[in-house]
């Protein structure tokens, strides 16, 4: 006989509720005098070098001595459709951060939130536009002919476009949890792999830009959390009242919900374009991407690459990121896994410890 | 004292969430009530109110998290309420060794039931309309009032197609009104319907895509019941890994926390399934058909009153989009000297981040 497993008395529900009020009252008080200055996110020091249509170009200062420092400069590429501070979050947890105290001298591009009027930017004005501009402002800034990219999610899928169609501009590529072949992880799929690119895959993107004109980036946040409705919309709250009369957790909890919830939309145009011919059309790796009518040729990547993916991704599952090896020209082609997920390979205290470290050793013995 | 009766162990559970319910609302009322902004109103207001005083000052980050808590109370509640009604149903088989799965299913059935004819019931087309004045009205000026609230009379006793086109009490109210008082009268005018085929026509198609809306969200609905229904028997499945183990759930979280990783995965499944794709497309693909069917319908009266509309609005920002783009490529295409001069210049302008 099934013998019911569920035994829950009420004297134990009324120590619950009231151990759970106590953890709320000391909460409260803390949340309530919480201001801007507690939840800062993208905190370490920078200097503006570059802007252009909203867009904005972060010169970060070094945090070690001159002489220690690389020759070649590192730019990150964020996604288009999240906020840049995922590389910057707080300071024990920030790879812009562990980058430079590796020596790297670390430059970011903030794409900026789009207006509608920003709406028709294509992915031709982003790359052979906006990057393209960034990158040369950036060589001539530091006087040399090539820099080191690293793109984090689809802006790993931007540079590796950017750096397949100007090799004689970038040095050195690295990729974090990047998107290249959109197909991979159908082959032995798991529910909780890539739903978000099968739900792509299906969407009416035309008259989902039509209607919207820039994508609300609470469209894009409803479509993540489907990945664990209950938990990313309830539970998790539920979870949040034991750390509530912890300031420095509900910090690190609030900070995260800021970068989350307060990001870009995503600019209509580009998205069409994105969910069109890297999402369903799968060019970048079937060799039929054209951007500003270039052709985009993987072959072309004979420069040395880094492609690091999250095991436990299920947003980029790894067959979709590791499938870049199969497709480039470089003899110098490397592969490194976190056992992480999709956000904490940046903002988990793992990758803490090991993601900057591999990008600076590998860099190194790269005479970057 | 514990019971190995499914039925006793589950009304207690229910009564203890409940209260625990009870209890967690009332704090956070008694927490707060005192706070500015609080009055006499419902628990619920109390609270809703209290949160919005409490975090006046405070982080945006810290305001939401405030309110996605205290949101969150009400959304887990009916959450665990549809939980709780379903093991219900299953226990008394499963106390007699039984199949309780076309128990759960027979539930989950009438569930989706009532969910769809409350929402049919909600999604009415003078609700519909309602809708439409709300969103129309909220960006226009109030002249606008009385001329969405004249075709919300006119269509509230039947379909709003036949009320511009047929001969139903619906038009008869709309000819009324073309000649009512002056106050109106004009506004009244201002859409020239009945004027024009096109306009006709626009209206119809707004009128079919709340009919496909209301059907493609019944459809998205009953469809997200049977996958709950699932995730309820996948967490009975769960239940009787925990009992096999000889372990015990004891708290109303350790309950909660079991259900919403079950539910979770259970629904993942789901949700890659290419029926639940297809019906979750259709519901969206409406949504947006009726957004489009509506927006062409406001243009309209907006033409009619000489003020820019969305659509002239996207032809500037294209022209905008182009020139932008011709200037970056013309500046590109300058020799390499006074392009290099361009750069410099910003780099002296270059300021502090604001984040420092």
């Amino acid at each position: 006989m099934f013998s019911f497993p569920i035994q829950i008395l009420p004297a134990d529900v009324a120590a619950e509720t009231a151990a759970l009020n106590a953890k709320l009252t000391k909460g409260i008080s803390n949340l309530t005098k919480m201001t801007d200055d507690d939840i800062d996110i993208g905190s370490t020091p920078k200097d503006v070098i570059f802007e252009q249509d909203g867009i904005e170009v972060y010169h970060y200062h070094a945090l070690v001595e001159q002489a220690k420092i690389m020759k070649t400069p590192l730019l990150i590429v964020p996604p288009l459709i999240n906020g840049y501070e995922v590389a910057d979050l707080q300071p024990d947890r920030s790879l812009v951060r562990n980058l430079l105290n590796q020596g790297i001298d670390v430059y970011l591009n903030n794409w900026g939130y789009p207006r509608q009027v920003d709406k028709y930017r294509t992915i031709d004005d982003y790359i052979n536009g906006y990057l393209d501009d960034t990158v040369d402002f950036i060589r001539q800034h530091h006087g040399v002919d090539k820099i080191a990219l690293l793109g984090i999610c689809q802006g790993g899928a931007m540079s590796t476009t950017y750096a397949a169609l100007n090799p004689d501009k970038i040095s050195h590529l690295v990729l974090t949890v990047t998107p290249i072949d959109f197909d991979a992880y159908k082959a032995n799929h798991k529910p909780h792999e890539g739903l978000m690119f099968t739900m792509g895959a299906e969407a009416d993107v035309e008259q989902m830009v039509a209607v919207h004109g820039n994508v609300p980036a609470t469209v894009l946040n409803e479509s993540f959390m489907m990945a664990s409705p209950f938990i990313l919309n309830y539970g998790k709250y539920a979870d949040v009242i034991d750390i509530l009369d912890d300031r420095q957790a509900v910090q690190n909890f609030l900070r995260m919900e800021k970068w989350l919830f307060g990001g870009p939309d995503a600019g209509g145009q580009m998205f069409k374009e994105f969910v069109r011919d890297f999402l369903k059309a799968n060019k970048l790796v079937k060799g039929t991407l054209e951007v500003g009518g270039r052709k985009v040729d993987l072959k072309n990547l004979t420069i040395p690459i880094l492609n690091i993916f999250a095991e436990k991704d299920h947003i980029v599952p790894p067959p979709c990121t590791v499938a870049l090896g199969k497709h480039v020209g470089s003899k110098d082609y490397t592969e490194f896994a976190i056992a992480t997920g999709h956000i904490g390979i940046y903002t988990g205290g793992l990758s803490q410890k090991v993601l900057a470290p591999t990008v600076g050793k590998w860099m190194r013995e790269r005479n970057a | 004292m514990e019971s190995n009766n499914p039925n006793e162990q589950l009304g207690g559970v229910v009564n203890a969430w409940a209260d625990m319910q009870k209890r967690m609302m009332s704090d956070w009322a008694g927490m707060l009530q005192n706070l500015p902004g609080s009055g006499t109103e419902s628990t619920v207001e109390v609270v809703k109110k209290g949160v919005e005083a409490a975090t006046k000052s405070s982080n945006d980050a810290a305001k939401m998290l405030m309110e996605r808590m205290a949101g969150s109370q009400t959304a887990m509640t009916r959450v665990m309420d549809f939980f709780f009604r379903s093991m219900k149903v299953v226990a008394p088989n499963l106390e007699a060794n039984k199949d309780w799965r076309p128990d759960l299913k027979g539930f989950a059935d009438n569930w989706a039931k009532e969910s769809t004819a409350m929402l049919q019931r909600s999604m009415g087309m003078s609700s519909h309309l309602g809708d439409l004045a709300g969103t129309m009205s909220k960006d226009m000026p109030d002249a606008f009032g009385p001329w969405l609230s004249f075709l919300m009379q006119a269509a509230s006793s039947g379909h709003v197609g036949e009320a511009m086109l047929g001969g139903t009490a619906g038009l008869n109210r709309l000819l009324s009104m073309e000649g009512d008082v002056g106050a109106v009268a004009g506004v009244g005018q201002i859409p020239l319907f009945g004027a024009s085929r096109e306009k006709h026509a626009k209206t119809l198609r707004l009128v079919d895509a709340v009919v496909d809306l209301r059907k493609t969200s019944l459809a998205f609905h009953k469809r997200f019941a049977e996958a709950l229904a699932t995730a309820v028997e996948a967490t009975v499945d769960e239940l009787g890994k925990v009992a096999a183990k000889g372990d015990k759930i004891t708290a109303v979280r350790q309950l909660m926390g079991l259900w919403y990783r079950t539910a979770d995965k259970s629904l993942l499944v789901t949700f890659n399934k290419q029926e639940f794709l297809d019906t979750q497309n259709d519901f969206t693909k409406a949504q947006h058909a009726f957004k489009l069917a509506q927006r062409a319908v406001v243009e309209d009266i907006f033409r009619g009153l000489d003020m820019p509309t969305r659509s002239e609005l996207d032809e500037t920002y294209q022209v905008i989009h182009d020139l932008k783009r011709e200037v970056r490529l013309l500046k590109k295409s300058l020799p390499p000297a006074t392009a290099a001069a361009k750069p410099a210049a910003r780099t002296t302008a270059a300021r502090r981040a604001k984040s420092e």
